[in-house]
């Protein structure tokens, strides 16, 4: 449920997101740009004078990788 | 949401991977040491380190409803007038193998700066920082960046050199391949390479209950047991 709500607020832009396993073409809506690590945002933060939006999950999924 | 997004430096952590952001997380979070759970949200203050709003797992912990979110991103953002940005930084991940596997997750191409040192780097970086926030990029890729061939064992193709090498993970991000590559000296050329790759890129779509199963049936794992930090031991 909490991975859901993370995924449908902050992933993508859920209109392109594909359902279940297939290849399909990377979705070519918005997504939000994420710093991967605490200090580049820190960092960047400090130097524009920006809020920091933070987010924190597994990649895995009972021990899977691949999935939040 | 992606809109307001772009008003603040948006931060996504990968749980369990590194010490120091583990020790944030718990401390930010409240929760017991060692008790951190797999999932956190918050808005934090430009030090870096100040909550604006309620800590929890999800938006849930203080917004009952995503406009109640967004309603809140827009007070923040009043409080903080925009400032000359410059150039940002390409947003890289931990490493490789973590970068790999949230491309992954994403279904997104994993982009990977191969310098053999700082100063290669930089001088790829000042080629590639501006693609990947303009606006036909931002937030399209996850980035890494690996410093000789040995780190990339998991990639296949490869090439000789340093540069910029665009990837497309396979669907538990553990493997990849290499679909489009350039030197990073050169603007026009890199767009270019950008964009073939990303047109190229296919990547397997996500049914969790059969990944976790396919997993298992052969023995893929994303970490060994003994290999998490004592605080990823209670994360569920």
């Amino acid at each position: 449920m909490v991975r859901a709500l993370l995924l449908t607020l902050l992933m993508v832009a859920q209109d392109d997101w594909p359902e279940g396993r297939g290849v399909v073409e990377v979705p070519k809506g918005e997504r939000i740009a994420f710093f991967g690590t605490l200090t580049a945002a820190q960092a960047e933060a400090a130097r524009i004078h920006k809020p920091i939006m933070l987010v924190a999950a597994a990649p895995e999924c009972q021990n899977t990788p691949g999935v939040w | 949401m992606v809109e307001l997004s772009r008003q603040f430096v948006c931060a996504r952590l990968t749980v369990y991977e590194d010490d120091a952001e583990t020790q944030f997380l718990d401390k930010l979070s409240a929760h017991r040491p060692g008790d951190l759970k797999n999932s956190t949200f918050a808005l934090l203050a430009p030090d870096g380190h100040s909550p604006l709003t309620t800590v929890g797992r999800s938006p849930r912990a203080s917004f009952r409803e995503p406009e109640d979110l967004a309603a809140a991103m827009k007070r923040i953002t009043a409080r903080y007038p925009q400032k000359e940005q410059g150039v940002r930084q390409v947003p890289y991940m931990l490493g490789i193998r973590i970068g790999l596997n949230v491309a992954s997750c994403d279904l997104a191409p994993f982009v990977v700066v191969l310098a053999k040192d700082a100063e290669a780097r930089a001088r790829i970086e000042a080629t590639l920082a501006p693609l990947a926030w303009s606006a036909e990029f931002i937030g399209r890729f996850v980035y890494a960046h690996a410093e000789n061939r040995d780190q990339l064992a998991a990639i296949h193709g490869v090439p000789e050199g340093d540069g910029v090498l665009l990837i497309e993970p396979d669907v538990f991000g553990l493997e990849g391949k290499v679909l489009a590559h350039d030197p990073g000296s050169d603007p026009a050329t890199l767009l270019t390479a950008l964009r073939t790759g990303f047109a190229a890129c296919k990547i397997e779509g996500k049914d969790t209950r059969a990944l976790i199963a396919e997993a298992r049936e052969r023995g893929i794992t994303w970490r060994d047991v003994d290999e998490p930090p004592a605080a990823a031991r209670k994360k569920h």
